[in-house]
């Protein structure tokens, strides 16, 4: 079931000429600035400045938009013996595989090809996993809210929130609190939002760690470069699922 | 034996036979040359020697170390002669004025944690000359104490460095006055070129990379110049302490890349001119510390993550005419007065107008980006670097500045790069 359903919301996904638009964008922008960087490590920081930018915005508002105009629809489809499990699984499925789909076409496959180089996987990959992330919490905040102008406005503050508002928090928490020794809270902080955790953890392969001084010989040596890979992948995982199985049981619980 | 075989395949060969025996003679005479080398030794070719001859010491591999060399003399190598200490001490222990070394290999000194292990080590002696030699797998290079009027040229000094506490400097000066040093190359010791108390001493054209810690490194050193070195890759980059009047002209500091690397470190340095240099790829391409009345100009800072650290002990420096391009952060400062002059540079990052068209921009320009003010207020900052509330504040900060320092500007910044 969950495969037939997702089938026919990929196919309905990819009907719609506006996100190939955005993809078009997308892949524009990744080509001028591969194209443009003097060389590969500045395109490295460019390319997940971008990425950090218009990976949540585009995963958060696509999930919302989509949930709320096909809502009607599922609730149809609902009449008949399907179980809700299959329909919010197909959904969040569908979105992350056409998500993923325009991410690949846009950003990753522009990139590999004009500068593969190592370390650009750590640029890309964790991608994906913000893909993943965003769409799952954007669910989730699209089936609490029944009312679409609520949910939209709340996925965007979701997104508000993690890119910008969290950052400056932890500026205050930086300058109020700088005479502490706050390595390891501030690790702990970032740990809790998906786009500092891929931030940093990009950062710390780029030759821009040097930069970061003994804060980036402090974290390398606190995790270990696999060790840190790992445990922000597990993190981000988290970040996926948790929403995700909250959204899950929500939906099952919610009467129409 | 195909000599023989075609031979054997003729007639008429016995002038061919003949030839053949003349060249085996030959080549057997050849090879019984180096036997009658062997039969001396270089220590004991010195001490056949009088005061001011000259010594031509024939090629081969001698097995030799702690070979002193008491009275003025010349020891040239004829096609680079091999001095072989076998890791058992120094090579040649100078000890008197008017001495040349040149054209030898020296390799295998070995290591001490007790005492300086050199390939050449010069002590106390006046008119040195060191050229030509190429110096492997040494603990120390060519090390010169309380020596004057000396030259160390166009030598080749390769290590493979272990550790900082067990390697030893590449050419090292301790008390020395009126010293060339000039077309050498260095590889892979502790320090490149070190000197402590050196005066009146000129260091041109060398090359110094891959070096542990620095390349090149003097405390104490007064009125000496360093003009055309290449010093990339190492560990530390450069590094020069508690020094007046010095001359750093025409170098070239890159890719000194890492969380403790410098281009040009000065730390306490006074009365010194920095000019014509270029910095390309270093974490800090220069870094002052403490460091009063110098003159930056001419220089090209080029892809630095900070172009100029500059400190709040810093007074009186006149950092002019220098080009500051794609450089992360061209100025940093921890300090909110305005004690250095930098007006008259030319910015990649300056966003102004010139409506006169004199080439000077009519806006100033304020080089301390708020991030870069914040990181060296509090460390922990740049684990923002990156973000875009980082961007923001910059933004924010370079049209209405409220943080950062407000007279750290250029009033006079160039509209186009400036060329020499």
């Amino acid at each position: 079931m969950i495969y037939n359903l997702s089938k026919y919301l990929v196919s309905d996904l990819m009907r719609n000429k506006a996100l190939w638009l955005n993809g078009l964008i997308l892949f524009i922008f990744s080509y001028l600035i591969n194209d443009l960087s003097s060389d590969s490590s500045k395109a490295a920081v460019s390319i997940l400045n971008m990425n950090l930018m218009i990976l949540p915005l585009f995963s958060i508002l696509i999930s919302a938009i989509y949930y709320y105009s096909s809502k009607e629809s599922m609730e149809f489809i609902l009449t008949n013996p399907v179980s809700r499990f299959s329909v919010v699984v197909s959904i969040y499925l569908s979105l992350i595989i056409v998500l993923s789909l325009y991410y690949s076409v846009g950003i990753v496959i522009p990139t590999i090809i004009m500068n593969g180089t190592g370390y650009m996987v750590h640029v890309l990959v964790p991608g994906y996993l913000i893909i993943l992330i965003f769409s799952s919490v954007s669910v989730l905040s699209s089936v609490i809210f029944n009312d679409k102008v609520k949910g939209i406005a709340f996925a965007i503050f979701l997104w508000l929130f993690f890119a910008f508002v969290y950052d400056s928090l932890l500026a205050l928490v930086i300058f109020y609190f700088s005479d502490f020794n706050l390595e390891k809270i501030l690790i702990v902080l970032i740990s809790l939002n998906p786009i500092d955790l891929y931030r940093i953890n990009t950062l710390l392969f780029l030759d821009t760690s040097a930069m970061m001084g003994f804060t980036s010989a402090f974290m390398k040596n606190l995790f270990g470069t696999t060790l840190s890979i790992i445990s922000t992948y597990v993190l981000m995982g988290v970040w996926v699922i948790i929403p995700f199985i909250v959204s899950l049981r929500l939906y099952a619980r919610k009467s129409f | 034996m195909n000599c023989l075989k075609n031979l054997n395949g003729k007639k008429h060969t016995t002038i061919k036979y003949i030839r053949f025996v003349i060249i085996f003679c030959s080549l057997m005479l050849l090879l019984t040359v180096p036997d009658i080398v062997h039969s001396k030794t270089i220590a004991e070719l010195i001490a056949q020697l009088k005061p001011h001859d000259t010594l031509i010491v024939p090629p081969g591999t001698y097995s030799e170390n702690k070979i002193k060399i008491s009275f003025p003399v010349t020891i040239i190598g004829n096609d680079y002669p091999v001095l072989d200490c076998e890791n058992n001490g120094s090579g040649f222990l100078v000890e008197s004025d008017s001495v040349t070394i040149s054209g030898f290999v020296i390799r295998n000194t070995g290591l001490s944690y007790s005492e300086e292990i050199c390939a050449i080590k010069v002590s106390n002696s006046k008119y040195v000359s060191i050229t030509d030699n190429i110096i492997l797998d040494t603990q120390f290079g060519i090390y010169f104490a309380n020596t004057a009027n000396s030259e160390i040229k166009r030598n080749k000094l390769i290590s493979k460095p272990v550790s900082e506490s067990s390697s030893g400097n590449g050419i090292h000066f301790w008390k020395c006055d009126s010293i060339v040093t000039s077309y050498n190359f260095i590889q892979g010791y502790r320090d490149g070129i070190y000197l402590e108390f050196v005066t009146n001493s000129s260091n041109e054209f060398n090359r110094s990379m891959h070096n542990l810690r620095y390349g090149l490194h003097f405390m104490f050193s007064n009125n000496n110049s360093y003009i055309r070195n290449v010093l990339t890759k190492n560990g530390a980059g450069v590094a020069v302490m508690y020094t007046n009047k010095v001359l750093v002209k025409d170098n070239y500091f890159g890719d000194n890349w890492g969380p403790a690397s410098y281009g040009l470190l000065l730390k306490d340095i006074n009365e010194s001119t920095v000019t014509g240099n270029i910095f390309n790829r270093n974490t800090s391409g220069i870094y002052m510390e403490s460091s009063n009345r110098n003159l930056i100009t001419k220089n090209e800072l080029l892809h630095n993550g900070w172009a100029i650290k500059i400190l709040g002990s810093c007074y009186d420096n006149e950092i002019t005419q220098n080009n500051f391009i794609s450089n992360t952060f061209d100025v940093s400062t921890n300090s909110r007065k305005l004690v250095n002059n930098i007006d008259g540079n030319y910015w990649s990052s300056y966003d102004g107008f010139d409506l006169n068209g004199d080439g000077i921009g009519d806006i100033p320009h304020h080089p301390v980006k708020l991030f870069s003010y914040l990181v060296e207020r509090s460390p922990e900052a740049s684990f923002l670097m990156k973000s875009f509330i980082v961007n923001l504040l910059d933004f924010a900060e370079t049209k209405f500045p409220s943080v950062s320092p407000v007279d750290f500007i250029d009033n006079y910044p160039f509209m186009e790069v400036i060329i020499k």
